[in-house]
């Protein structure tokens, strides 16, 4: 429940944190609240686990020239697909700041953390990520889309293992609307953490479905 | 009284009787004649007017009205001592001079009337009246002229710069009393004239049987002021056109774009998870981005109009167009306001006379 109020304090922070500052023209602001189907596979060892439900939650971004930092937070509820395993309460955020190098592509980098929690406890993973972002039309200026790849740099988990590895990758379709300043969003991303010696490999899908706004 | 004395005595005695005599002016010479006429003394009446015509010491010579009252009562006189002949030419004299003098008939009798009547049927010519310093916007007014003929006859009215060229014929028909020309400043073929020093002819054409040609011929000094116009706008560049229809190429970026990520997120799970999860939610999006593209490439298929791009396009040619038509209204304007300034000269009569 707590996780829920948190979730609406960001979203409402974002909201009115956008109108004053999108007021200085240099600066562009945008919102994309967005429900994410979420699917995690965990295998320790030779045991696998799979859960998965539904979060919500969204991200906003504030630009400035070549430069945007990207703050997203999602939670939710996982169930459990097999028998055995316990429902599991999710939350995932992350702070990036990117650089725009080309029209097209973007470097990200900052860090990115999801942790489930159960009644047996919390599991926290965090990591630091760098990421690489192309865009492109698909039908100018309506249809757009993206394809985005990224890999861990370090992390840390509150396990008795140590950090791995990291990778993942999400692609997808932004649609824009020609009259109003929203767009809407399908995507796809998949992602796997790794305990050192491969002992641990927790793996997220998910499909996200976001409505977003531009301040202008 | 000394002999000295007596020749200066009769000096001034000369002098005395003489002096009135020279001194007499046009004027007083008209009022005897008419003064003699009225007493029926017609010979003194034609001495004393032919006289008055003979003064030709600066402002004392017979002008406008006293002229012409001075060539009815000549001839008059002329008519009641019996020389017909002499009468009709002192008549036709006073119509070359005033083509709308009338003897009153109050004044003088028929006879008097019907051989100055005779005169004027005779005598074809035409007298104009204009002004001498003027200005005319043209485009909204006009240079008027107005003819006054002696009788029913035949007559041009050309407007000739100084080497003879024609630049505009004004009329060329009959006239019987009186004729008002307006000249529009333009030449023949509606150009605007120039600059410079033309001449107004009016010519009586000869009758048959009776006088020759006679000109009138006015020397007209024309200054035309134009305003300067507007440079028209020049119509937009192509570099502000946006392309009307789509080429092949953004057709296929959108296709290899689209297979590129559907491709990515179909292989993604492979790559960074060892396949591990469902296929659906990868396959729905992957086929969404699929559906999209392809449908990018149909709707930009070389040679699809651009709805959007047509229409920045025309509003882009139609505020081009309504300020060209603008600056056009304005520059029409500024091309009306040419104003002539004429100054014409006195009149000058060639031929025709009596």
């Amino acid at each position: 429940m707590s996780g829920r109020r948190a979730s609406r304090r960001l979203v409402f922070a974002l909201w009115c944190g956008a109108t004053p500052l999108a007021a200085q023209r240099s600066v562009t602001l945008a919102v994309e609240p967005s429900l994410a189907a979420w699917w995690t596979h965990t295998a320790v060892g030779p045991s696998t686990q799979s859960l998965s439900g539904w979060a919500f939650g969204g991200d906003g971004s504030v630009g400035w020239r070549r430069f945007s930092l990207y703050l997203g937070y999602w939670q939710g509820s996982l169930n459990p697909d097999s028998t055995g395993a316990a429902s599991r309460d999710v939350v995932e955020g992350y702070a990036l700041l990117g650089g725009r190098i080309l029209p097209w592509l973007e470097l990200r980098l900052g860090p990115h953390a999801w942790a489930y929690t159960a009644n047996a406890g919390t599991q926290r993973w965090a990591m630091l990520e760098g990421r690489v972002r192309a865009e492109g039309a698909l039908l100018h200026p309506t249809l757009s889309t993206y394809f985005e790849l990224w890999m861990a740099l370090s992390g840390s988990v509150n396990t008795a293992q140590s950090f791995g590895s990291g990778v993942g990758g999400q692609g997808g379709l932004v649609y824009h609307s020609q009259r109003l300043p929203i767009w809407g969003r399908l995507g796809y991303s998949v992602e796997q953490a790794r305990l050192t010696g491969d002992v641990w490999k927790e793996t997220v899908q998910r499909v996200l479905l976001g409505v977003g706004y531009t301040f202008r | 009284m000394s002999r000295r004395g007596r020749l200066l005595g009769a000096a001034a005695t000369v002098l005395a009787a003489v002096s009135p005599l020279s001194a007499q002016s046009a004027s007083s010479f008209l009022a005897q004649g008419i003064r003699a006429y009225q007493n029926l003394d017609y010979a003194t009446a034609a001495g004393m007017l032919r006289r008055a015509f003979g003064v030709h010491e600066g402002a004392d010579t017979l002008a406008g009205t006293e002229r012409a009252r001075a060539y009815v009562y000549l001839g008059a006189s002329d008519l009641y001592r019996g020389r017909r002949d002499s009468a009709f030419v002192v008549f036709r004299r006073l119509i070359t001079f005033d083509p709308r003098f009338r003897p009153d008939p109050l004044v003088f009798p028929p006879e008097v009337t019907n051989i100055y009547d005779f005169a004027r049927e005779a005598t074809k010519v035409v007298a104009v009246r204009y002004a001498s310093d003027t200005v005319v916007k043209l485009g909204i007014e006009r240079y008027p002229l107005r003819l006054y003929a002696s009788s029913f006859h035949q007559i041009t009215v050309t407007l000739n710069r100084e080497n003879g060229t024609t630049v505009r014929s004004l009329y060329a028909g009959p006239i019987s009393d009186s004729l008002d020309l307006r000249w529009d400043g333009t030449d023949t073929a509606g150009f605007v004239g120039d600059t410079g020093s033309y001449r107004l002819t009016v010519t009586s054409l000869p009758t048959v049987g009776g006088q020759g040609q006679r000109i009138v011929r006015i020397r007209l000094a024309l200054h035309l002021e134009r305003r300067d116009t507007l440079p028209l706008p020049p119509a937009p560049a192509d570099s502000l056109l946006r392309p009307e229809h789509t080429t092949g190429h953004d057709a296929t970026r959108s296709l290899m774009r689209g297979g590129l990520v559907t491709a990515g997120v179909l292989v993604l799970p492979s790559l960074v998870a060892s396949g591990v999860g469902p296929s659906g939610p990868k396959i729905a999006v992957a086929g969404g981005v699929a559906v999209a593209s392809i449908v990018g490439f149909f709707l930009q298929r070389p040679g699809r109009p651009i709805p959007e791009n047509i229409a920045a396009n025309q509003a882009l040619r139609d505020r081009w167009t309504a300020d060209h038509d603008a600056v056009a209204r304005q520059n029409a304007d500024l091309k009306r306001q040419v104003r002539l300034t004429v100054h014409a000269g006195a009149a000058e009569v060639i031929g025709g006379a009596p």
